[in-house]
């Protein structure tokens, strides 16, 4: 894919973390992402496991 | 083209992930509802409702359909010119056959989704670990199967005898790896019937979005390279 431009796609970095962010959000965090906001209730709360929780069964995520 | 490839894929799989969380919605929602009325109540804690966790879920797989749809569209672009199929709509078909076999269908094979109450808490963090081991080994089998195919094609080899040897080689290092990875959690005395249709909702789920992403990036495609024809 480099080839097709001639030079490195450096903005392909940012993309593609994003992408596996947005993946990691949706289907494995369990407090650590919103850690930085709440602090140790983060944890406790869980919101983003909470939040996606049906998702995560019905994509085929290991789960509880 | 690249990031024209990559634009495509994020809005195929932007429509592909509201569909198949729609359709999660009416079709595996009463079987996660079914398991948890089974453990006896709603959520781990109270922070969430239902009825938000039910709209999360159609966030979860539109979120899921975007994501795969961006690495869709990048994938796309670094083998389209590798690809023996015709035109861009057979790439496409081809490569979201590959990825959903790489990336949700073998892994579940091995792994079958879990319904609330089915999996095991104590050993959570073992089984995503062995369960993303699996996605990597499943996806990467998949892609060198693909590409030993085409260096055998470009060496002349015939199609049967092609598609037998690495069809023979697949099963055998997969069947290997399947043997060798940890066991699947063993549901216990979970309700098979509730076990079937929540796997089966899974399985749907996941059908729906790879088809419908690989027929919207074809038909985008398609669209593009008609206009360019017809000037
Ligand atoms: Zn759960």
């Amino acid at each position: 894919m480099h080839r097709a431009l001639g030079r490195p796609n450096l903005w392909l970095l940012p993309v593609v973390a994003l992408i596996f962010l947005a993946l990691f959000a949706a289907l494995f965090d369990n407090g650590a992402l919103l850690a930085p906001l709440l602090g140790e209730a983060a944890g406790k709360t869980n919101y983003l496991h909470e939040f996606f929780h049906d998702g995560r069964h019905l994509l085929g995520v290991p789960g509880h | 083209m690249l990031r024209t490839y990559l634009g495509r894929g994020v809005a195929a799989g932007l429509l592909a992930g509201l569909i198949a969380g729609v359709f999660a919605y009416f079709f595996g929602e009463p079987h996660v509802g079914r398991a948890l009325a089974l453990e006896g109540g709603g959520a781990f804690n109270e922070v969430v409702s239902r009825p938000v966790q039910k709209l999360g879920l159609i966030v979860a797989v539109t979120l899921y359909g975007t994501s795969v749809g961006a690495i869709f569209g990048l994938v796309f672009a670094a083998g389209r010119d590798r690809m023996a199929a015709s035109d861009d709509w057979g790439r496409s078909l081809r490569l979201s056959a590959a990825l959903f076999a790489g990336l949700f269908f073998l892994p579940f094979l091995k792994y079958p989704a879990d319904p609330p109450g089915a999996g095991d808490p104590s050993n959570i963090g073992v089984r995503t670990v062995a369960y993303l081991v699996t996605v990597a080994v499943c996806v990467s089998a998949v892609f060198v199967a693909w590409s030993v195919g085409r260096v055998l094609r470009e060496q002349g080899t015939g199609r049967a005898a092609r598609q037998a040897v690495v069809g023979a080689g697949f099963v055998a290092v997969l069947a290997g790896f399947f043997l060798a990875m940890p066991p699947a959690t063993n549901p216990g005395n979970f309700p098979g019937d509730v076990l079937w249709d929540f796997r089966i909702s899974t399985l749907a789920t996941q059908a729906l979005l790879w088809a419908t992403l690989g027929a919207a990036f074809g038909l985008l495609c398609e669209r593009a390279n008609g206009r360019k024809a017809s000037f």
